[in-house]
């Protein structure tokens, strides 16, 4: 195979054929799709591998996390906030991405509300209420002539609601909110002498295109400059999950450019270095464009998109697969005279083929978790790969010159010199080092510590993160992002649910164990609680009401028709009417719309500390799930390392030997632990992105161990290509590791420490395979 | 960005009690009546309140006594059943009968607290916090150094309860008369209306301590 697929022309031709197809998928999809390029986040993210409520459930809360816009307006002239916050809203109105603004709160809503309920007054009895109904009708009767009497304010109807119930009975509906002031329409706080007004816009969409939120944020930021030009007092604030999207792909284009461009000056300043020329930089940019082109291709070819957190990794696979380029450019400038392309392919061949083999298994080993995003970054680095291993053999068809090096280049001097040092080394001091370095790594391992946190995948601007908590305390609720799911085979059983569940809940506020929560029963009440609720209304009417209206001298025939009025069957409340009602507008969501006959519904909590108080019930917190999921993988890829170490170990012995292959495989696996080792004993946490960066420590730092014990000649030559691809990767990783995304840094950071190490430790390979020929 | 979700309740539930604070143009008339209600430190007084409600064949009648002063508004009714209400401009305190003096929780009961503070406005003189609640019209009254000054509410939720406040009187306010949004009425006379002593007295301090 290797010498039918090394000679001929066959290479050339499946080349061009891979990379026209590749030009053509990648045209294809970018001229038909403007969503070619995505960064929401959640895409990244794996389905939940629930049941479809917990699914559907979660995706109500996505949608409203994902498209509502908060705003503060605030400046110590209260006329001057309004002025700000009408500006603004009218911006926000221009805005066609925004489905709705509110900036005024509409009080006729408030009146519907109450006609709403009206003729359902005596179902919606509070607890408090009921309470006191039975243990205190007394009380009840003087209550009601006391609001008679009293000058302040409204009290209700005395023919249809005698004792004054109904306010009651609405208000505890309504959960008791202290920090906003309704006035003049609109919703004010205060916070260091500034007067806020609270602003809320929906967006239509659950996600923005790049293009979409470049544009929102550019009018948004636009107008709120020019109100900051107008009054310098004014301070706004803003919260939004678009806001965050868009810093992080703000941050992500500039990664991208930084690691690609970084990588690129990187690398022609070493080729001139090393070969004090720039012919090598021909076939190296080739191999590069044609690698990146045919990721882009077979990814989207697969996908239909491509991530931008998979072009930021992406940028870095430059490091990567400029190595077989290195080796072969090497193999010739070490050659003799007699060196020819067909020479030097096969010299190559084995160890860029070996290379090529467990590079690939690494980055496929990388779907182990099923994050989507992982795995595109998988396909997008193995084309890539791949991409980069044809164009090579392609090219030697077609190259004739040879290569030169430069005799004086400080990295052929240093390879050299680093090679003749490991020589001078004893078995002896190899096995000190070796110890050492193990302490290291103990010590390492005393102060690990792991963060699963999901935060980790987006970049937190801290400026973003100040202004949520301002609007946090202005609100004055912390945040949301629990939820209970409740669901049963009706939705009567389902009212009733809830109402048991609220009795546990209101006891948690009444703790401080949370803050508030929102339930449908609250504003639907079951049809059992609804008769209990009626009974008790009947009762009072039957008992109290005529006393009241004799002490208030009311006619006994009024009086009569009253009571016979008040205790006739009144309608009891249907879930249907409300959902349908204006009234439910805010609230309707949390009822699930379910295919099947069971009923399901969702209560949202805010302020919930210990989700362990909660245990009875289903909760669900994407945050939550998604980091212990980051977690779990984080376990499975520590295994899954172990397995694949084993693995290669036993493929390793089957060429070498078990001590040769032991030798082969030490340096990329101490290397990979002494990575994560200097993280913690710098004090860093360890996330599953540290671990997923350890099989590429593998996969990489196997292939210089690999192409030293494959050597053809002196390791020098090998040596020199390895030093250049070390420096390489270590730049683009290195770069890597300079991100805002926490994810990204720290598997950037892992791999330049742990491709540093393995590099340092390869000659181990060398010295076995002198010992092993002279064994 | 959690933070969103209590912005759901936030815009239903939240959306009340008012504040103010804002100068507006001044009726020279209307501010020196004003400036004659707000000079006194401590008012006190008696009233009757005659209450129709739409049911009702005679209208309710009340009565009792009230202390104005910086701690807020003292009001005791006594007849025909004891109560005591007692206002400030955060707080309202409410007893009925022999029962313990309680706080209304004002946050779920707006109307009650912008009423009890338009109804401290009122008494104090403070245009400017009236003018922020309700539209303003300044009569001078048929005989010599009387008016009427008519309040009809203009923010909610005060314009969902209350058609007009029509306030008479010479030196200070004589009657006030509440007309709701269904058509009730509540006219308060006050009457025995004492400036002197000009602080508090001791007996007076220990009601607003209750």
């Amino acid at each position: 195979m290797r010498s039918s697929f090394t000679r001929g022309n066959l290479p050339l031709f499946t080349w061009a054929a891979l990379l026209l197809a590749a030009i053509a998928v990648a045209a294809v999809q970018v001229s038909s799709s403007d969503a070619w390029v995505r960064s929401n986040i959640f895409e990244l993210l794996p389905a939940s591998d629930y049941d479809p409520l917990h699914e559907q459930a979660s995706r109500v809360v996505d949608a409203e996390l994902g498209t509502r816009l908060i705003f503060f307006v605030g400046h110590p002239d209260r006329d001057i906030a309004k002025q700000s916050a009408e500006t603004l809203g009218a911006a926000l109105d221009e805005l066609d991405l925004l489905g709705s603004v509110t900036i005024r709160v509409d009080e006729s809503q408030f009146a519907a509300i109450g006609a709403f309920y009206y003729p359902y007054r005596s179902r919606l009895l509070s607890d408090s209420q009921l309470e006191q109904i039975d243990n205190d009708p007394d009380g009840v009767e003087a209550a009601a002539v006391a609001k008679l009497y009293s000058p302040f304010g409204s009290t209700g109807d005395l023919a249809t609601d005698p004792f004054f119930l109904f306010a009651d009975s609405l208000q505890a509906m309504l959960p008791a909110e202290r920090s906003l002031s309704l006035d003049d329409g609109y919703l004010w706080a205060e916070k260091g002498g500034r007067n806020y007004i609270f602003i809320m816009a929906n967006l239509l969409a659950p996600s923005l295109s790049i293009a979409e939120q470049e544009v929102l944020a550019t009018r948004i930021n636009g107008a709120l400059d020019e109100l900051q030009t107008a009054h310098p007092e004014l301070d706004v604030l803003k919260t939004g999950f678009s806001f965050y999207a868009h810093e992080a792909t703000q941050s992500a284009k500039g990664e991208i450019s930084t690691i690609g461009v970084g990588s690129l000056i990187g690398l022609i300043l070493l080729v001139i270095s090393a070969f004090r020329s720039l012919r090598p930089l021909s076939l190296i940019v080739v191999s590069i464009l044609a690698g990146c082109v045919i990721a882009l291709g077979v990814t989207l070819s697969i996908f239909g998109f491509v991530h931008l957190f998979t072009l930021v990794f992406g940028a870095s696979l430059i490091g990567v697969s400029v190595d077989y380029s290195f080796h072969y450019i090497a193999d010739d400038a070490f050659g003799d005279d007699a060196w020819t392309a067909e020479t030097g392919i096969s010299n190559i061949f084995p160890g860029i083929t070996l290379g090529l083999a467990t590079s690939v298994l690494a980055y496929l080993a990388l779907t182990v978790a099923p994050f989507p995003g992982l795995q595109q970054l998988a396909v997008f680095s193995t084309a890539g790969l791949i991409g980069a291993y044809l164009t090579l053999i392609a090219m030697t068809r077609i190259m004739r010159k040879r290569f030169k090096r430069h005799p004086q280049s400080a990295v052929l001097t240093f390879a050299e010199r680093y090679t003749s040092a490991w020589r001078g080394h004893s078995k002896r001091s190899q096995a000190i080092m070796v110890l050492v370095l193990l302490a290291l790594v103990a010590a390492g391992a005393l102060r690990l510590n792991v963060n699963d946190d999901v935060r980790m995948l987006q970049s937190q601007p801290a400026e973003l993160v100040e202004q949520e908590s301002a609007i946090q305390e202005l609100l004055g609720v912390a945040q949301a992002g629990t939820f209970l799911l409740v669901a049963k085979d009706d939705e009567q059983s389902l009212l009733q649910e809830e109402e048991r569940i609220r009795v546990h809940l209101d006891e948690l506020i009444a703790d401080g164990s949370l803050d508030s929560y929102q339930a449908i029963s609250r504003w639907v009440p079951s049809f059992q609680r609804q008769l209990r609720s009626g009974e008790a209304w009947n009762e009072l009417m039957t008992t109290r009401l005529l006393s009241l209206y004799d002490a208030l001298e009311v006619h006994r025939e009024d009086a009569v028709e009253a009571l016979a009025n008040l205790t006739r069957e009144a309608p009891i409340l249907e879930l249907q009417s409300w959902l349908q009602s204006p009234v439910s507008e805010q609230f309707r969501n949390l009822w699930l719309d379910t295919e099947g006959p069971e009923s399901a519904s969702i209560i949202l909590l805010f302020g919930i500390d210990d989700i362990g108080l909660l245990s009875d019930y289903t909760v669900i917190n994407k945050g939550r799930e998604l980091s212990s999921l980051f977690g779990k993988y984080r376990t499975r890829v520590v295994e899954m390392l172990a397995a694949a170490y084993v693995a290669i170990l036993l493929g390793l012995a089957w060429r070498y030997g078990l001590l040769r292959a032991a030798r082969v495989l030490a340096p990329p696996v101490l290397a990979g632990l002494l990575a994560l080792s200097v993280i913690s004993v710098a004090g860093g946490t360890l996330n599953l992105f540290n671990f997923l960066a350890l099989i590429l420590v593998l996969g990489i730092g196997i292939d210089f161990t690999i192409f030293i014990a494959e050597a053809k000649h002196d390791p020098e030559s090998t040596m020199f290509a390895i030093t250049l691809s070390a420096i390489t990767t270590i730049l683009s990783f290195g770069l890597l590791s300079l991100s805002s995304t926490f994810a990204v840094h720290s598997f950037g950071i892992t791999v330049l420490i742990g491709i540093a190490c393995a590099y340092l430790l390869c000659p181990v390979a060398m010295k076995a395979r002198e010992e092993g020929d002279e064994g | 960005m959690r933070v969103m979700f209590c912005a759901a309740a936030t815009a239903l539930c939240l959306a009340f009690a008012a504040a103010a604070e804002e100068p507006v143009a001044t009726d020279t008339t209307l501010a020196e009546v004003a400036a004659q209600l707000a000079a006194p430190a401590v008012l006190r007084g008696k009233f009757e309140q005659t209450r129709e409600v739409r049911i009702l064949s005679k209208p309710l009648h009340s009565s009792g006594h009230f202390v104005l002063s910086d701690l807020g508004l003292f009001w005791q009714q006594e007849q025909p059943v004891a109560s005591i209400l007692i206002a400030d401009s955060e707080r309202l305190l409410q007893s009925v009968g022999d029962g313990p003096l309680q706080s209304v929780d004002v946050a779920r009961n707006p109307v009650v607290l912008t009423f009890s503070q338009s109804f401290l406005s009122i008494f104090r003189g403070d245009e400017a916090q009236l003018r922020e609640q309700f539209d303003v019209a300044f009569q001078p009254g048929t005989a010599e150094g009387r008016w009427r000054i008519t309040l009809n509410p203009v923010n909610y939720p005060m314009s969902e309860a209350i058609k007009s406040i029509k306030l008479d009187g010479r030196e200070y306010i004589e009657t006030l008369t509440v007309t709701s949004r269904s058509s009730e009425t509540t006219t308060i006379s006050f009457s025995d209306l004492q400036t002197e002593p000009v602080e508090l007295t001791e007996h007076e301090i220990q009601l607003y301590a209750r």
